[in-house]
């Protein structure tokens, strides 16, 4: 397949499960785009954060 | 007849002299904002019987001997997407439920109301504090007051084109990846995004919950740290607010750069493709102007700039789906202007172990900006600077929202890491459209900011400088 292919396969996928409704034009927009998506992504999987803690601190307190 | 005051500080000295009342004040603002309308568009909702009652009550208070501080009595603009008690909430948006803006203020506006400002209306955005301007969701569309056919940048609209157009004093932004530098960059102002958790975002539609600010735009440095220092603060209700003191944000000011150091991230902030020549020169210029005021220049870097663009969009916009995945997946998507839908059309494409990731990256970013800082007085810096924006605004024409998410952008780091950054006017293009830079300090250091931001305001005039648009309307609406 195509990678047009496989970046169409993929936003019908994610479009079928999230049932959020688009127009033809922002259909293939997304598909058009979809190869942008994979390499921010990708961009963020660096050997450095390998072990890292994420950002994440939820408070284990009834005050807030 | 009197001029109006240029700046907040201005106008504080003005109203205790006497030398204007806060009602002949607030008269003179509500002329320009209505005479604006059909061109710089700047408000959703002028509040003029709210405006006047609150500018009375300040004068009152003058007369009875009561003065709440440098805010009492001087309009302020609220962007729409701040809750106000008495007037709607609209995200410029139709997608937004009237019933989310039935409620008391915001917890910021809270603080200004106590402070004596006046309430003076709701500012313009880009639809839910993201997308672009779109002429068919019905709302006006703010327009740059140094040239009409040009935004005035976003999502603090507005904010940005009331501030340069010199229709109000100072207004309220908020800032997920650049909303309040942006702007300010863009009209010639000044506009800080605080310390991440300094000021309360509750009473706020939110964007990104881990990114998001409310933070001050007005014409200069000093402006933004007097309204600063009303707007910090613990704020139990939010669960970002930190809880620590409020410094002085006034209190460094001395007008001084010598013995300042000043980190120069040059690799990517001076360095990416899309940076315009007449940006990297002016804030080269810049840089040497103050080191010839005493500041010394140290090359710092960041290795993993441009994967924080990254990992902050994918933070933005996750958290944004989150947040309007019940209206993107309805009926009401297509009530979205069309850009906003789009933008937020892409949260469905990341996977939560992007969104972690993501997470597990701004620990990495945040110790290269320590690194980039060192320690204080041991040959560490006090401050970082780089540009704002990587052009000047562009044209409402041509506006191509895939190739704007290509760009780099030097903004959305700060938001990421939470540091606080101040944009503050550097200089102008060959085309005449302002540029500005951005002050960045240490976490909950704003005064260092405001000291640096500041003392570069008194040996440069660019953030006096007046569009010919706000020259015209200095002629036309003079307090009787």
């Amino acid at each position: 397949m195509s990678d047009t292919t496989d970046a169409a396969a993929q936003i019908d996928l994610v479009l079928a499960k999230t049932g959020m409704p688009v127009t033809p034009e922002e259909r293939e927009r997304l598909i058009r785009v979809y190869p942008m998506i994979a390499e921010w992504t990708g961009a963020l999987r660096l050997p450095e954060t390998r072990y890292a803690e994420p950002a994440l601190i939820y408070p284990a307190t009834f005050d807030r | 007849m009197p001029e109006l005051p240029l700046t907040i500080a201005e106008a504080a000295e003005w109203l205790r002299s006497g030398k204007i009342t806060s009602v002949a004040l607030t008269e003179a603002q509500l002329a320009r904002a209505h005479a604006t309308q059909d061109t710089l568009a700047a408000f959703i909702l002028i509040m003029d019987e709210v405006a006047l009652a609150g500018a009375k009550q300040a004068d009152a208070d003058f007369a009875a001997g009561i003065d709440k501080g440098p805010l009492q009595g001087i309009p302020i603009g609220v962007k729409d997407i701040i809750a106000t008690k008495d007037a709607p909430s609209t995200a410029n948006s139709r997608v937004l439920d009237p019933a989310w803006g039935q409620r008391d203020d915001a917890s910021v506006v809270k603080k200004l109301r106590e402070a004596g400002t006046v309430i003076f209306g709701k500012l313009g955005l880009h639809e839910f504090a993201l997308g672009w301007p779109d002429p068919d969701t019905g709302f006006r569309i703010p327009k740059n007051p140094w040239e009409l056919t040009r935004t005035p940048g976003g999502s603090s609209s507005g904010t940005g084109a009331a501030v340069g157009g010199g229709v109000i004093l100072g207004g309220l932004g908020t800032c997920t990846g650049g909303s309040v530098r942006g702007p300010a960059s863009y009209c010639g102002i000044s506009g800080i995004k605080q310390t991440f958790g300094r000021v309360s975002k509750e009473g706020c539609v939110p964007l990104g919950y881990s990114l998001d600010h409310i933070g001050p735009m007005a014409r200069t440095a000093r402006d933004c740290a007097i309204m600063l220092q009303v707007m910090a603060g613990y704020d139990p209700l939010d669960l970002c607010s930190v809880d620590t003191p409020v410094p002085d944000m006034l209190g460094l000011m001395d007008g001084s750069l010598a013995g300042v150091r000043i980190g120069v991230p040059r690799d990517y902030f001076f360095t990416v493709p899309n940076l315009d020549d007449d940006v990297k020169a002016t804030v080269e210029a810049a840089l040497d102007a103050m080191a010839a005021a005493g500041a010394t220049l140290v090359e710092v870097a960041i290795p993993h700039a441009d994967a924080a663009r990254h990992a902050q969009r994918v933070t933005m916009v996750s958290e944004a789906y989150a947040y309007h995945e019940p209206d993107l997946t309805s009926e009401k998507s297509a009530l979205y202007g069309k850009y906003t839908r789009q933008a937020f059309q892409l949260g469905a494409f990341y996977s939560a172990a992007d969104y972690v990731n993501a997470q597990r990256l701004r620990p990495l970013i945040r110790q290269e900006c320590a690194d980039a800082f060192g320690t204080k007085g041991q040959g560490g810096v006090d401050v970082l600077i780089v540009p704002t924006m990587a052009s000047v605004a562009p044209t409402f024409a041509g506006y191509d929202p895939d190739a704007m998410m290509r760009s780099y952008g030097f903004t959305p780091i700060w938001n990421l890491t939470g540091l606080p950054a101040i944009s503050i006017p550097a200089g102008f293009s060959d085309g005449g459209m302002p540029i500005g830079m951005q002050v960045v300090g240490r976490p909950m250091d704003e005064p260092t900011v405001f000291k640096v931001a500041d003392a570069y305001q008194q040996i440069t005039d660019w953030h006096l400088a007046i569009p010919p648009l706000a020259q015209e309307l200095a002629k036309e609406a003079l307090p009787a």
